[in-house]
């Protein structure tokens, strides 16, 4: 029985409104030229897809054809482009993860109010954030996620009604082989994780009998099973690219941990090291800290709080309901991969982001687990009620901003401005060999390669990120502010030539120093 | 709540007939009437967004769920737009494998056999279950879901302000070019030689403007450092236009690395800069 509650409906616009609001200010705050290296290749994905009609195109994404497909759809239907729609639609999708993560919170915690509050402990998590507002697979991937597990638990309660469940039970495996196709490799971690899970529970039948059914155990086995060999098919028979993305790993331990962790080599393409990249993108620890404060409160409360629930446990303290049994064997199989994730991180031996990668799936496992702990306390409610929301609110503000890396405090800059667009245009059009230098990353690039997808650059400007070799040098007040930031001289030398001038951008050129420059 | 404001709203609903099947045929034709007539373009994003992403699961689910008393509102919401999302990734390979490809023709007839499919097993489910079917009442829809409408109003309107309000900075392009490239500027010259570039100026200010420009040569060995080679009369480019004329000077003074700057003028205000650097001889060197 699941606990009502009165202002549910307007919790959940709220909710909705919060994201929207998030995803609006994400996509004005930089006048809709915010980028990065995922969304500029997801965008050319989804071009190429656009323009052939053909789900395997040339350059298909190799975790699945689900994004480019949802993308494709969208574009032809709304008749906006592929730049319209990374920049400026798919941030806005973002509120539809509400709805899932709800309705699988009040699934788990049988009580509408702890459903709202958990979701809202998971939307301030900046990790999740980020990736949820950014204009990539994400918001999909784990959306379905949620709505996958809400609908597994929902068919649970609903086995009397045979109509009701076999419509569930439907729509949970169509709900898996959507995630499946959007990303083959997170849908297979996200079993793993699950089938860790059931594992755990097992476990806990033999030790605390009459724990579970052993029909829920028995069901949850065939679930996980039918789950594995769709995508284990869908990765090896229906869908080619995937099966050619493993084949590029040719060692066995780095083939099982992209299939079942997600991961990629550490020095493969999108190998970052989180662990690294927090002293380059941020102004200091304390700053990183602190700006990624929910994400860490969530995560050390959650394990308190497990650690609590798992000694009262042990001692036959406490009974469980068979959904908090759910819940703790989640978060206790997503924790230990986490954990898992880590070590492998820091040994370097399989993967150098693979914790990037779990981590947000642990955080959808932590917020209810501290969802479910909060009791208010009789006497001062009221304050108790409006010192959490000030607590909440402050959270929420510091995670936005580590969420759209604020350019004020953050150094991972990933948006242009329109003159910088208009002056590469410029040189596209009218500049000659030797190629030009943008900025001392790829940030410019990213996003002028994602503004011009639809008329792909490759052959008419080549970008270098050695300004002793290029012919021309785009230097802009984002640059200037950037060099002064790193604390890195400008690469414009006293002769350069200025050639172009649009307020905020300057295109220097070369002087020639021969006969044959130009 | 939810749950049981569907359970008040569906059993007046029946009698009041199918209104969310009127909206949805009203959506869909709304999206093609926008898709063929330009005056209402703008309507086809916000009508092909629940096309996409809503509609086909709609229909599934109310199929699947025809009872009033199967699911809740938020529910519903939840699993139709999951199902909308799990249809495409269904709809796309069988496109592919019929070889009609994922086009636009195919797109659409493929969502609309969708939704159709989902409507008739709706309606069907609707008529064996009389009373206990799921049937929202739209007529009452402001009174009952007032909150609902204005934040979905909020959206649609933060998804109008996105596309159509960006803010666009107001500036000013200028620039020069030697044969429409950025490449053999003048380098070296004779003194009393003309020289000449192409000069332009694009007005992206969204009001016509008055510019005019100077060239200016620095010779930071001369004694006068800084020459007026030429001053140009004032002229107007409208909004989006491109200013386009031969800049034409002499180099006054022999001398190796004189900068020559191009100086345009906005309200008499120096608005923007270019440079070039020339060596300066009294002979042609071979």
């Amino acid at each position: 029985m699941i606990t009502k509650d009165k202002h549910s409906t307007r919790n959940l616009l709220l909710l909705l409104l919060y994201v929207g609001s998030l995803a609006v200010y994400a996509v004005v705050r930089f006048n809709g030229l915010w980028g990065e290296n995922d969304m500029s290749v997801l965008a050319e994905m989804i071009e190429t897809m656009v323009k052939s009609a053909e789900l395997v195109p040339a350059n298909a994404y190799t975790q699945g054809y689900g994004y480019p497909a949802i993308a494709t759809f969208l574009i032809h239907m709304t008749g906006i482009t592929t730049t319209q729609f990374q920049l400026l639609l798919v941030p806005l999708l973002a509120a539809w993860v509400v709805l899932p993560a709800w309705l699988f919170y009040r699934e788990l915690l049988r009580d509408e109010r702890l459903a709202s509050l958990a979701t809202v402990l998971l939307l301030i998590q900046p990790d999740l954030l980020f990736v949820l507002l950014r204009s990539s697979h994400e918001k999909f991937t784990r959306g379905l996620m949620l709505l996958g597990y809400y609908l597994l638990l929902r068919s649970l309660r609903s086995r009397q009604r045979l109509g009701t469940f076999a419509g569930l039970v439907f729509a949970f495996y169509a709900t898996c082989y959507a995630l499946i196709t959007v990303n083959n490799l997170i849908a297979i971690s996200y079993i793993v994780g699950t089938a860790l899970a059931v594992l755990i529970l097992q476990g806990v039948q033999r030790v605390i009998e009459g724990a579970l059914s052993a029909d829920f155990l028995r069901r949850m086995g065939y679930v996980l099973l039918t789950m594995l060999l769709i995508a284990l098919t869908f990765t090896y028979f229906i869908y080619a690219p995937s099966k050619v993305g493993i084949d590029l790993f040719t060692s066995i331990p780095e083939r099982i941990s992209l299939l079942f962790f997600n991961a990629t080599r550490s020095d493969g393409v999108g190998g970052v090291n989180p662990y690294r990249v927090v002293g380059l993108n941020w102004p200091s620890t304390t700053v990183y800290l602190l700006l990624s404060a929910a994400n860490w409160l969530v995560l050390a409360v959650s394990g308190l709080l497990w650690l609590h629930t798992t000694y009262q446990l042990w001692r036959g303290q406490v009974q469980f309901h068979y959904t908090q049994w759910v819940l703790w064997s989640l978060y206790s199989a997503f924790a230990a991969m986490t954990a898992m994730a880590i070590l492998i991180d820091a040994s370097g031996f399989l993967g150098a982001n693979l914790q990037l990668r779990i981590f947000p799936a642990f955080g959808m496992l932590a917020a209810p687990l501290i969802a479910q702990s909060v009791r208010l306390p009789v006497r001062g409610r009221r304050t108790f009620a409006l010192l959490g929301g000030m607590g909440l609110t402050v959270l929420c503000i510091l995670s936005v901003i580590k969420a759209t890396n604020e350019p004020t405090i953050s150094n991972n800059w990933i948006f242009a401005t329109e003159q910088e667009v208009e002056g590469l245009n410029w040189v596209r059009q009218h500049g000659t060999t030797g190629g030009v230098w943008t900025d001392y990353n790829e940030r410019i690039n990213k996003i002028y390669k994602l503004v011009n997808v639809a008329n792909p650059v490759e052959t008419t400007l080549r970008f270098t990120s050695q300004a002793q070799l290029a012919n021309n040098l785009l230097i802009s007040d984002l640059v200037r502010e950037r060099s002064l930031r790193f604390n890195q001289p400008l690469p414009v030398e006293t002769d350069h030539l200025k050639v172009y001038d649009n307020g905020s951008t300057d295109i220097y050129h070369r002087r020639p120093k021969s006969a044959f420059d130009q | 709540m939810a749950q049981q404001t569907s359970i008040t709203v569906g059993r007046k609903a029946h009698s009041t007939s199918n209104h969310d099947v009127g909206l949805i045929v009203a959506i869909i034709g709304g999206m093609l009437l926008a898709m063929v007539w330009s005056p209402l373009g703008w309507l086809r994003l916000p009508l092909a967004l629940p096309f996409v992403l809503y509609l086909p699961g709609y229909g599934l689910t109310s199929t699947a769920f025809a009872r009033q008393d199967a699911l809740s509102t938020v529910e519903r919401n939840g699993i139709a737009i999951g199902l909308s999302l799990a249809i495409i990734t269904l709809i796309a390979p069988v496109l592919s494998w019929l070889g009609v490809g994922i086009g636009f023709r195919p797109i659409l007839v493929s969502e609309l056999l969708v939704i159709a499919f989902g409507l008739v097993g709706m309606l069907v489910r609707r008529q064996q279950l009389g009373d206990a079917a799921y049937a929202p009442d739209l007529s009452n829809l402001v009174r009952h879901h007032w909150l609902t409408i204005g934040a979905a109003l909020l959206l649609c309107g933060a998804v109008a302000y996105t596309f159509t309000t960006l803010p666009t900075a107001p500036y000013t392009e200028f620039y020069i070019l030697q044969d429409e490239r950025v490449a053999d500027y003048p380098r070296a010259a004779v003194v009393g030689e003309p020289l000449a570039v192409d000069l332009f100026v694009v007005n992206r200010e969204q009001a016509a403007q008055t510019y005019r420009y100077e060239i200016v040569v620095v010779d930071s060995w001369g004694e006068q450092k800084s020459t007026l080679l030429f001053a140009g009369e004032p002229f107007d480019v409208a909004m989006h236009q491109t200013y386009t004329t031969r800049a034409e000077w002499q180099m006054p003074a022999i001398g190796d690395d004189q900068q020559v700057l191009f100086h345009l003028y906005l309200n008499d205000q120096l608005y923007r800069e270019l440079s070039l650097w020339i060596n300066v001889d009294d002979t042609n060197s071979p």
